[in-house]
């Protein structure tokens, strides 16, 4: 299907790099901006622009801001005194129950903060209904045999690796999907096979472009970023495998010390979509 | 391609747990009534969101003392939001819904005379000695340049990219000021598009 090509304006770019363009747009946003040079240019420097902002703010004005103890001890006591407006005693029955849930409390809230501590941190996605990584009963992640001496230094030009176009509608069938629409997904290798990844059915998920907060230009950079590692010997063969299969949402946190996709990883397709 | 049988992912094994330090969680939906909890709750809020909701209500245009007033209110009223077991999604934006709207009923209070003088925070109040007054100097420049050049916007604009520059995702502004995505990105590229002018 021919498609206008039509540029991204800044107010969608400024959306796609905070995640929040909706589904329809993004998906046409990111089919754009794999091809145009242009406005990959335009989105890195409007992000740079509000970056570089950001970055100026909060020196001018960190220095300014009055110690924090002070400000601690009086919330403390103004939060001690509206608990007493309330004394709340609670039957000794309940005690138990009360502080199991106290524990679990806080322990949700430094979750939260974890992982808004950083600037335009998530919220945790609950695991079951994530997109992101395949379901691990359909797609565990399969390896063939081969080990680091035959897949380093990588192959240039190797070009990826054919999958069957019945192997291909078993594993969008098996992933619920019986009539994929062409170029929404990427038949991703779950494991690549530049990584000792096998092409068989285990090893295969339909990664949609839609839901674009962990897209597949994400999974293509980390996956470039392991085997660099792989190569070079910052980790093992079997410990790159396992952190794309377990996670690999987890491990490209882990490897770009970041808590969401990079800029730049957003229109990074190394894959083409099936089709 | 031989395949030399599926590798187990540690955790996946024999139906073993694959539960990960988020999934055993506590509800979210649990009410919070211990109040010991909810203040330690609170207090680690207070920690992590603190200057960031400072430097937010700085540049809505607050003088210090009264930024530092509308922060200890912002944080009073969520340990009650959490007390009374309310709604507990996405708590750093409730954080910053209920200082901007308690900042900009606290700025109509003091009137715009007082709030003038911080309309951006002015930075060469700086009690902070950790740089030299040279380069405090030329990075409040570099502020004031900013500033300069987005003081023609609408004040909606300045908010969100104010909001934006503290961390919120686009949605999590349109939600705290009460507009739509569409109006936040129309902001955010004309706030853009100001700063390209400043930065030339």
């Amino acid at each position: 299907m021919l498609r206008k090509r039509r540029h991204v304006r800044d107010g969608d770019l400024l959306l796609l790099a905070s995640r929040d363009l909706p589904e329809a747009r993004a998906l046409a946003a990111h089919e754009h901006l794999a091809r145009c040079a242009a406005c990959r240019t335009r989105l890195t420097r409007l992000e740079s622009l509000i970056t570089t902002y950001s970055e100026a703010r909060q020196s001018a004005l960190d220095p300014l801001l009055p110690p924090s103890e002070p400000a601690r001890a009086h919330l403390r006591d103004a939060v001690a005194a509206a608990s007493s407006e309330r004394p709340g005693r609670v039957p000794g029955w309940t005690l138990p129950v009360v502080l199991a849930c106290a524990a679990l409390a806080v322990f949700a809230a430094t979750i939260a903060i974890a992982r808004h501590s950083r600037p335009g941190g998530r919220p945790p996605v609950a695991s079951a209904n994530r997109r992101d990584v395949p379901d691990p009963s359909l797609t565990p992640g399969l390896a063939d045999s081969r080990t680091r001496q035959d897949l380093c230094p990588p192959a240039a030009g190797s070009g990826p690796a054919r999958v069957s176009r019945q192997m291909a509608l078993a594993v969008f069938r098996a992933h619920g999907i019986p009539a994929p629409r062409p170029r929404a997904y990427e038949l991703d290798h779950l494991v690549p096979p530049e990584l000792g990844g096998a092409t068989a059915r285990e090893n295969l998920w339909p990664q949609p472009y839609k839901g674009l907060v962990w897209n597949a230009g994400a999974k293509d950079a980390l996956e470039d970023r392991l085997l660099d590692a792989m190569c070079s010997g910052e980790v093992s063969l079997s410990a790159a495998q396992r952190a794309l299969a377990a996670d690999w949402v987890a491990a490209y946190r882990k490897y770009f010390g970041a808590n969401e996709p990079l800029v730049e990883h957003l229109a990074f397709l190394k894959d083409e979509p099936w089709q | 391609m031989q395949a030399r049988g599926a590798w187990t992912v540690p955790g996946r094994a024999g139906g073993a747990a694959v539960a990960g330090p988020l999934a055993a969680a506590a509800d979210p939906k649990a009410p919070a009534v211990d109040a010991g909890a909810v203040q330690r709750e609170v207090t680690a809020l207070f920690d992590a969101h603190r200057r960031p909701v400072l430097r937010y209500l700085l540049s809505i245009g607050l003088a210090i003392a009264d930024a530092e007033d509308v922060a200890q209110e912002t944080f009073l009223a969520l340990f009650n939001h959490l007390r009374r077991g309310r709604p507990r999604t996405n708590l750093p934006g409730w954080v910053f819904r209920t200082a901007h709207n308690l900042g900009l009923k606290k700025r109509r209070l003091v009137g715009r005379a007082r709030a003038a003088s911080g309309l951006f925070g002015d930075p060469r109040q700086a009690a902070d000695t950790s740089l030299d007054p040279e380069a405090r100097l030329a990075v409040a420049q570099r502020y004031e340049r900013m500033c300069a050049a987005l003081r023609a916007l609408p004040e909606r604009d300045r908010f969100c990219l104010s909001l934006r520059a503290e961390g919120l995702r686009y949605r999590e502004i349109a939600k705290t000021l009460g507009i739509s995505l569409g109006s936040v990105s129309n902001s955010m590229r004309r706030a853009a598009a100001r700063l390209q002018e400043a930065d030339r």
